[in-house]
């Protein structure tokens, strides 16, 4: 009983420090509050971030933001086609004396302190690269001089825009699978706050604009005691966890629950639903979820907050559908949200 | 009996001069011959036709005024008509004499009747004689056997012949049977498959199964399935998933419900419990009939407003 109490103070210091930190960054975000709680999420269940947007709606911000309320090592890298895995591990140079050094890429340069890896432009590198990306979100880990370097607080943060597909390599099933969240971030709708973002000169610069993001909000190399804590101490019903597994299965068999999409196909719409790892994931983010909402069960509506993000990038469509993608899986789970029951 | 089936079943009997000659004068008759028909097997109705042969010498003629007139002349017979055709051929009158008898009566028991003998004046210049057409006896039944008393009492009237209507018939028929039929479907329309689609609704349907769950024993596990119809019902209603979130999409598709808003919202709240916070359900059967009155009161807005 002592040790429950206990967890439960700690659960409620941490959620007011994730609520600092969700403040901290909405003072440097205009109208993305949605997309800042599924970071916030993401943060606190320990899993990796893709933003997908137009170009200029403030992915990079965002992220940048978000690293500085965490603090830690932060390390940021621009996706180029001509980026290999070595850019990341070392750094190979001359120095002042004319002799070639060798020194760690921004990968290793921090060490086991690095907090945020911040993959700009993921989709324009090298599957190369994409392939130790993989390596490093899953294990958390890289074997570089003969060693092994472990990163244990990091968190992955990527973006790519949707404008552009030129000259790009779209990331394989495998590497998206392992992002815990796509986040799409979307201009704000409101015409004040878009106005604001315009002639407001706090946003024209976004150095500045993060100074003023209080660092360190919530200590990074806490953040896996208290995603640890949170799974532990959130509980999930029997109904829940049924609710939770039904959603998944529509994302495979949507038919099964009559489910269906005008003008499509729906015997041939899906490649793959939601991967096993994908149904632990939604679970793991429902719970963080239901924390944050200062709830200690987990209830629909966390699951449906974190559905689409947690769920969207793990649905593969057949070929033909593949095209149109973002409003497809929009539309399907919007259906299938409105389709299966609980209880 | 028609003249010419007489003329075939008659015997011809030539009464030649020695039935005739100790009556008349030879001189005055050329030839005089009797033809009579069958003499058996008549009844009331029937006709006897006696045909008479007579040729006259020159100068003689048959008195007309002594031709049999029509009318009865017994109880049995009654002279329909006579005929007479004269011709002249050399120097001799003949004459065509036929009398029409019609039978006008009927015996009891069959029996013989005689046509009475008949007198026939022939005018000379001089003077007069008469050949006589004898008595005819002949046999007659009675209409119904005898002994046969139920034919004899007054039989009923033969109905009327019937006007052929089968085309009407059939027409009438099939128009009745269109008629019924679209009678029956408009029936079936205005009645019962709104009654049909009443029982169809979705609250009409979590009724019936909370009702169900009321007759078995209570128990929680009986409460959770009764909360499960219900929110089937609340999801069918909407046409989507309702959670206690969104209780409003219900009220924007159907407004009745909003008189209903605080019991439908007490009722998520308690699901809330029971099936994500793992509350106890503490007096199930109490309970459950809570969800009955609430459900039935669902279903009365529902079937005030189809």
């Amino acid at each position: 009983m002592t040790v429950h109490l206990k967890s439960e103070n700690r659960l409620a210091d941490w959620s007011t420090q994730a609520q600092g930190m969700e403040r901290a960054i909405n003072l440097v975000m205009v109208g993305q509050e949605t997309a800042v709680r599924l970071l916030c999420i993401a943060t606190f269940a320990r899993g990796h971030v893709i933003l997908e947007g137009n170009v200029g709606v403030g992915k990079t911000t965002l992220l940048r933001a978000a690293a500085r309320t965490l603090g830690g090592g932060y390390e940021r890298i621009e996706g180029t086609v001509d980026l290999m895995p070595s850019d990341l591990i070392y750094h190979a140079y001359v120095d002042t004396n004319g002799k070639p050094q060798v020194a760690p890429g921004p990968l290793l340069k921090h060490g086991e302190s690095l907090a945020v890896f911040f993959f700009n432009e993921v989709n324009r590198a090298r599957p190369q690269m994409h392939s130790l990306m993989l390596r490093v979100m899953a294990e958390r880990s890289v074997s570089a001089f003969n060693r092994e370097y472990r990163f244990p607080h990091l968190q992955v943060f990527a973006d790519r825009n949707r404008v552009e597909r030129e000259e790009t390599f779209e990331i394989p099933a495998a590497a998206r699978d392992r992002f815990l969240m796509e986040i799409e971030v979307e201009a704000p709708q409101d015409r004040e706050q878009l106005y604001e973002l315009m002639v407001d000169t706090r946003f024209h610069d976004a150095d500045k604009l993060l100074d003023q993001v209080p660092a360190g909000t919530v200590d990074y190399r806490e953040l896996n005691a208290i995603a640890r804590t949170v799974q532990d101490g959130v509980q999930t019903s029997k109904a829940i966890l049924d609710y939770a597994f039904d959603l998944c299965r529509a994302t495979s068999d949507p038919a099964a629950f009559g489910i269906a999409v005008p003008d499509t196909d729906m015997t041939r719409l899906i490649q793959a639903g939601v991967s096993p790892r994908g149904m632990s994931f939604l679970l793991r983010a429902a719970r963080v979820a239901a924390w944050l909402n200062g709830r200690d069960s987990v209830m629909p509506e966390d699951l449906h907050e974190v559905f689409l993000a947690t769920v969207a990038h793990r649905i593969f469509f057949r070929p033909a559908y593949e095209l149109r993608r973002t409003e497809m899986a929009k539309d399907l789970i919007d259906r299938i949200m409105r389709s299966v029951a609980a209880p | 009996m028609s003249r010419s089936c007489a003329g075939r079943l008659c015997l011809w009997t030539v009464l030649i001069a020695c039935f005739v000659l100790p009556v008349v004068y030879a001189q005055a008759i050329v030839d005089f011959r009797i033809a009579t028909p069958r003499n058996f097997g008549y009844t009331i109705g029937d006709r006897i036709t006696h045909e008479m042969h007579l040729v006259l010498a020159a100068n003689h003629s048959l008195d007309s005024a002594a031709l049999a007139k029509t009318g009865r002349i017994n109880r049995w017979l009654e002279i329909a008509g006579t005929n007479v055709e004269i011709r002249n051929r050399e120097n001799q009158v003949r004459y065509h004499i036929s009398i029409d008898y019609l039978i006008v009566n009927a015996p009891r028991e069959p029996a013989s009747i005689t046509i009475p003998q008949h007198e026939f004046t022939i005018l000379g210049d001089t003077s007069s004689s008469s050949v006589f057409l004898p008595e005819w006896t002949f046999g007659m039944g009675p209409i119904a056997s005898s002994g046969a008393e139920d034919v004899l009492i007054l039989q009923p009237d033969r109905r009327p012949r019937s006007i052929p209507v089968i085309g009407r018939q059939l027409r009438l028929r099939t128009l009745s049977l269109i008629l019924g039929g679209l009678l029956i479907y408009l029936a079936y329309l205005r009645w019962v498959l709104p009654r049909i689609r009443r029982e169809r609704f979705p609250f009409s349907v979590a009724l019936r199964k909370l009702r169900h769950l009321q007759r078995s024993e209570c128990t929680p596990a009986t409460y959770r399935r009764g909360v499960q119809a219900l929110h089937a019902a609340v999801n069918a209603a909407a046409g989507q998933v309702i959670f206690s979130v969104n209780l409003c999409a219900l009220f924007a598709a159907h407004p009745e419900f909003r008189s209903l808003e605080s019991d439908l919202s007490q009722f998520y709240s308690r699901s809330r419990d029971v099936f994500f916070n793992n509350a106890a359900v503490a007096q199930p059967e109490s309970s459950l009939q809570e969800l009955i009155d609430l459900c039935s009161r669902c279903r009365t807005l529902e079937r005030s407003y189809a």
